[in-house]
């Protein structure tokens, strides 16, 4: 496969459009080239066996895992550092590993079953190619200090947000609309603090903020309850006092969650993954107005979900500052997506099929940037057995 | 100045039936051999030149950075994945660093299978970039004309990207490629993708309303012909020399009405016949229409849209341009019409001496019943990325 990729990279450098010896690999699939690469093992006994040299550049062996148990196969310099894998890869399946390295010494690491790794022997990259960067693995066990600090931050915001829900419950009783929607707005910028993004909370995350969308009667449906429900009531002329049992369903809902917040730990992937899922949320569900339900407080919502990536990678920052240089960039976007924010007078998604005002394309973009420099977090600090 | 890149390509486009162009793996129908593709670098956007390809997209975009410096590392970041995308092969394998590309183009992504048009509109050209005197002479928002309907939600931009190839998938991961990495720095105002139809049998391809599309125009092989009526150059900024005045309409036909119009009526609305393209006055595709003759519009009525976009004297002669349109299909309206048309592409020397006095003729033409303009907006396509080492509007930040 090598020849094709420095004919283009030729091409580019030399500023001509072809190279004769190059022309005519148009129409050549992978699949017949897929023959030519190096096969190697991975197993137990036999780890890397099969992959003895290697040019600096792009590298590509086809790996077959040889054991009789399901395998991850990494590969990596001496120092630990990791630059391809492949997870999983089950017994007797064949599959690419693809790298790019420059010159060193790297080995194939296999961990089958989650047992061990076993290192391969040891390969010499010689040449002059330019290589990717290598990551250091991180594994469950460190990833623990981080989860517990963060869920434990995690359930003093629940601690706040259910007295801040006491308060909304006894204006809903009282039939103070003005005073009810405000202590909505507040207990409402707690949840989004508290990254509850893709079923984070599971079903007890459902009732407190589920949407009416997947529901057979929609707004209407009676199963519908929690904060959004309670949204539509008040910003829909429905009287206060008459969505005080939904109230109190969510107090119920939240106490459960309190009780679950005391007895299950996050899994640490979880927590990974949540750092750039909390963006990905705010850019489908509250910048397109999704989730509105007639507060129009999406800026608000946005703002506590900034808050809440701040608290996942404020927890994960010891294992991510190491081994993400972009962290920085993440850093200042964050600045800037909260000074953009503020300096929106007045914003309101766009109806459907209209093109967004001058001040949404702003947010949007810079919390769609976000999402990109935060999708390299779970590539990097996933749990690995490596 | 030298036209080497455009002698290079015209000669490219001529020859393209002689050689295999393109690279994807699906074969082309025996009917429609694959054209030659241009080439990345070159002293223009030679891509402007090649005919529509089957598959296209044209994406307007609203500019998100706020100062010459965001500017100018957007340039260079589209520059460098469309050099790439072009190049093709595999893709940098990125490790556990991130997650990597779309992979609809498979581990091993076609060669010289894309071409691009990166374009600016006037809102580029203001204090915020320090670009507020660098303005092409001519560009500025489109301009409205008597038929027009236009939706602002589908008007301007600040940068559009037309891209193109013989493959849907191409274009699809080209765009969304671009906007992985442009993120923060542009967000999209407009997107329409769209389609040229194979030769039906021969020749220009049609449109939705039937008719050979495009088929008067500059000679793409004739320096002198492009440096007239193509290509940018005198009074225009020294940056801007070698660029495009380059006009895109998106033009909603209302094809289930002309469907109910005979077909002689739709042709002395054109002036062609529909079937061969051919001119009232007698010929082929390729005959120029005979108007010496016919002074009264009896063969080819006067108010033909062929007639009166281009009346063949001395003095309109200049006012030609190059057009590379497409059809697009976008759905059905709010009555169950169907919603497509026509991605109206120009390119100009001189916006106003050629296509603003082009559409200045044909205000209220027979044919304005049938097609509303409904969006679209004026841009300058950048001179080319010359070499590897240049950048989109090098001249323009020096």
């Amino acid at each position: 496969m090598l020849p094709r990729k420095i004919c283009a990279l030729a091409a580019a450098l030399a500023g001509v459009t072809t190279l004769s010896a190059c022309s005519g690999h148009g129409n050549s699939g992978a699949a017949p080239q897929a023959a030519r690469l190096p096969a190697v093992q991975a197993s137990r006994s036999h780890c890397g066996e099969g992959w003895t040299s290697a040019q600096a550049g792009v590298i590509r062996l086809n790996v077959r895992n040889t054991d009789v148990n399901a395998a991850e196969v990494y590969l990596a310099d001496t120092s630990g550092k990791l630059y391809g894998e492949i997870d999983p890869l089950g017994p007797n399946a064949t599959a690419v590993l693809t790298a790019q390295l420059s010159a060193g010494s790297y080995h194939l690491r296999c961990s089958v079953n989650d047992g061990d790794p076993v290192d391969g022997p040891t390969v010499k990259v010689t040449g002059t190619g330019r290589g990717t960067q290598g990551v250091e693995p991180v594994s469950s066990a460190d990833l623990v200090p981080a989860v517990i600090g963060y869920q434990k931050w995690v359930r003093s915001r629940l601690t706040t947000l259910q007295t801040q829900t006491d308060a909304l419950v006894r204006r809903l009783r009282a039939g103070d609309r003005a005073a009810a929607q405000a202590a909505w707005k507040t207990a409402n910028h707690t949840w989004h603090t508290m990254g509850a993004a893709y079923g984070a909370f599971g079903a007890t995350g459902d009732a407190i903020d589920g949407d009416a969308h997947g529901l057979a009667l929609g707004v209407k449906d009676p199963g519908w309850t929690g904060l959004l429900r309670i949204e539509y009531g008040l910003w829909h002329g429905e009287s206060p006092s008459s969505l005080g049992k939904l109230g109190t369903a969510l107090r119920t809902d939240l106490s459960k969650l309190a009780g679950q917040l005391q007895t299950t730990q996050f899994q640490p992937l979880d927590v990974v993954k949540r750092a750039h899922e909390i963006s990905e949320d705010t850019l489908q569900q509250t910048l397109t107005g999704n989730h509105d339900y007639g507060a129009h407080v999406q800026l608000d919502e946005a703002l506590a979900e900034l808050e809440g990536t701040t608290q996942v990678l404020s927890a994960l920052r010891p294992l991510l500052a190491p081994r993400y240089a972009g962290l920085t960039r993440v850093d200042a976007l964050i600045t800037k997506s909260t000074k953009d924010i503020h300096a929106q007078p007045d914003w309101q998604a766009p109806a459907s099929g209209r093109a967004p005002s001058t001040g949404h394309a702003v947010v949007d973009a810079d919390i769609a940037q976000l999402t990109e420099l935060l999708a390299p977090v779970p590539t990097r600090l996933e749990p690995r057995v490596a | 100045m030298l036209q080497a890149g455009a002698l290079t390509a015209g000669a490219g486009a001529l020859t393209a039936a002689l050689r295999a162009g393109g690279s994807s793996a699906s074969a082309a129908p025996a009917s429609s051999p694959r054209r030659a593709m241009s080439d990345f670098h070159g002293t223009h956007q030679n891509a402007a030149l090649g005919s529509p390809l089957p598959a296209a997209i044209f994406t307007s975009f609203n500019l998100t950075v706020t100062d010459r410096a965001g500017l100018t590392e957007l340039l260079h970041t589209l520059t460098d994945r469309l050099r790439a995308l072009t190049s093709g092969g595999i893709p940098t394998p990125v490790g556990v660093t991130t997650t990597d590309g779309t992979g609809i183009l498979g581990p091993d992504t076609p060669t010289n299978a894309l071409e691009s048009i990166l374009a600016l509109g006037s809102g580029v050209f203001t204090d915020r970039f320090g670009l507020g005197a660098a303005k092409p002479r001519g560009l500025r928002p489109m301009d409205t004309f008597p038929n027009d309907q236009l939706d602002p939600a589908w008007c301007g931009g600040d940068l559009l990207l037309t891209v193109q190839s013989h493959d849907r998938d191409i274009v699809t991961n080209a765009l969304r490629e671009i906007c992985r990495s442009t993120r923060g720095a542009m967000q999209i105002r407009w997107k329409q993708d769209a389609f040229s139809a194979p030769p039906r049998p021969s020749g220009a391809p049609r449109n939705l309303l039937g008719f050979k599309d495009g088929i008067a125009g500059p000679d793409t092989s004739n320096n002198a012909q492009l440096s007239r009526l193509v290509w940018a150059g005198a009074g225009e900024p020294a940056w801007a020399t070698g660029g495009s005045y380059y006009v895109v309409r998106r033009i909603r036909m209302l094809v289930e009405f002309w469907d109910r119009v005979s077909t002689s009526e739709q042709e002395r609305i054109f002036g062609r016949r529909k079937d061969s393209g051919a001119p009232l006055s007698g010929g082929a595709e390729t005959t120029a229409p005979d108007y010496t003759n016919d002074p009264k519009g009896d063969a080819i009525p006067l108010d033909s849209h062929i007639r009166m976009a281009n009346p063949r004297t001395p003095q309109t002669a200049d006012s030609q341009f190059l057009r590379r349109s497409y059809s697009y299909d976008a759905g059905v309206d709010s009555v169950g019409n169907l919603d497509m048309g026509l991605m109206f592409g120009a390119f100009n020397n001189d916006l106003d001496r050629q296509f603003v006095a082009v559409q200045k003729r044909l205000a209220n033409e027979p044919l304005a019943d049938y097609i509303t303009p409904v969006g679209g907006g004026y841009f300058f396509a950048l001179p080319g990325v010359r070499n590897s080492r240049d950048f989109y509007g090098s001249a323009l930040l020096a």
